[in-house]
């Protein structure tokens, strides 16, 4: 019999490829629906008229002997080949885009089926600043929103456009980024274990409390 | 006349049904690839599975081939 030793710890290319061997995926998300729908509106109305076409076309008599006629349906046919083409490589693409939070890094994946394969990625210690931005009334409405994401080392930044629920990703960064730091510091200089990542986020006056029972990290350094 | 229309269609109807399926391959291979645990909160309005919508589009343009080739087969017998 033929035992297998697998190895818990390695994530290598488990969740997509280019994952690290530590590497663990906390989230994942896509873009919210609603970005679909001025698409969905554009192909039901063009459906609609192609087949009102049809219904006339076949509606006039006999189409099969008509060479007019067999020309208008073929010309309509494969115009609604096209559009529900289009229409499903749309709905298709929208599993393509993908933002992975992982304890290491963001990674932002704007990719189509054959047109684009792009991908961003911010280690979560570049990380300088995270903006949500959600303005308008569908947005929140429906819970919608973008997410500026600020590297510390370049003036660019990395735009995380249509997540559902913003503000759960705009927390999820900040805490796994917390952590990264942290782990980090342990790493270094051996931050005593009473300084773990919250599970919540405190309120301010429990954070100046904290803040002020706290030993500031510098002091730690020189001892 | 009326025979050329008949290729033209059965051209359309193939193309279409190769795209569709070279389509579905880079799907195939985008899945082997990205092997995430799916969630209501991850799928399309929630509930819709990235293969049920593969089965639609491979339904749908299996079903648009064959009308066209089936509309327009007679011309060329």
């Amino acid at each position: 019999m033929e035992i297998l030793l697998i190895d818990e710890l390695d994530n290598t290319d488990r969740h997509f490829q280019g994952q690290q061997k530590n590497e663990e995926v906390k989230y994942f998300t896509r873009k919210h629906p609603v970005i679909l729908l001025p698409f969905i509106g554009i192909w039901l109305v063009l459906s609609c008229a192609l087949i009102l076409v049809f219904i006339s076309l076949f509606s006039a008599g006999d189409v099969s002997g008509n060479l007019f006629f067999k020309s208008v349906f073929l010309i309509a046919t494969i115009f609604f080949i096209i559009l529900n083409h289009l229409f499903f490589l749309r709905l298709l693409n929208y599993y393509f885009e993908i933002v992975i939070l992982t304890n290491y890094r963001v990674i932002n994946m704007k990719k189509t089926l054959f047109i684009y394969d792009d991908k961003e990625i911010i280690d979560l210690h570049e990380i300088q600043d995270i903006k949500k931005h959600q303005a308008g009334i569908w947005p929140n409405l429906l819970n919608y929103g973008d997410l500026l994401v600020t590297v510390s080392t370049t003036s660019s930044s990395m735009v995380l456009r249509d997540l559902p629920n913003p503000e759960y990703y705009f927390n999820q960064i900040n805490l796994a980024k917390r952590g990264y730091i942290l782990e980090r510091r342990k790493e270094k200089f051996g931050v005593k274990p009473s300084d773990q990542v919250p599970k919540v986020f405190p309120s301010p006056m429990e954070q100046q409390a904290r803040s002020a029972s706290e030993v500031p990290l510098q002091k730690i350094v020189l001892r | 006349m009326a025979p050329i229309l008949a290729i033209l269609a059965g051209t359309a109807a193939l193309m279409s049904f190769v795209f569709c399926v070279l389509s579905v391959r880079r799907l195939y291979s985008y899945i082997q690839e990205h092997r995430f645990e799916e969630s209501q909160y991850t799928l399309l309005l929630g509930f819709m599975h990235l293969r049920w919508i593969i089965a639609l589009y491979l339904i749908v343009s299996l079903a648009m081939s064959t009308a066209l080739v089936v509309f327009f087969i007679p011309d060329l017998l």
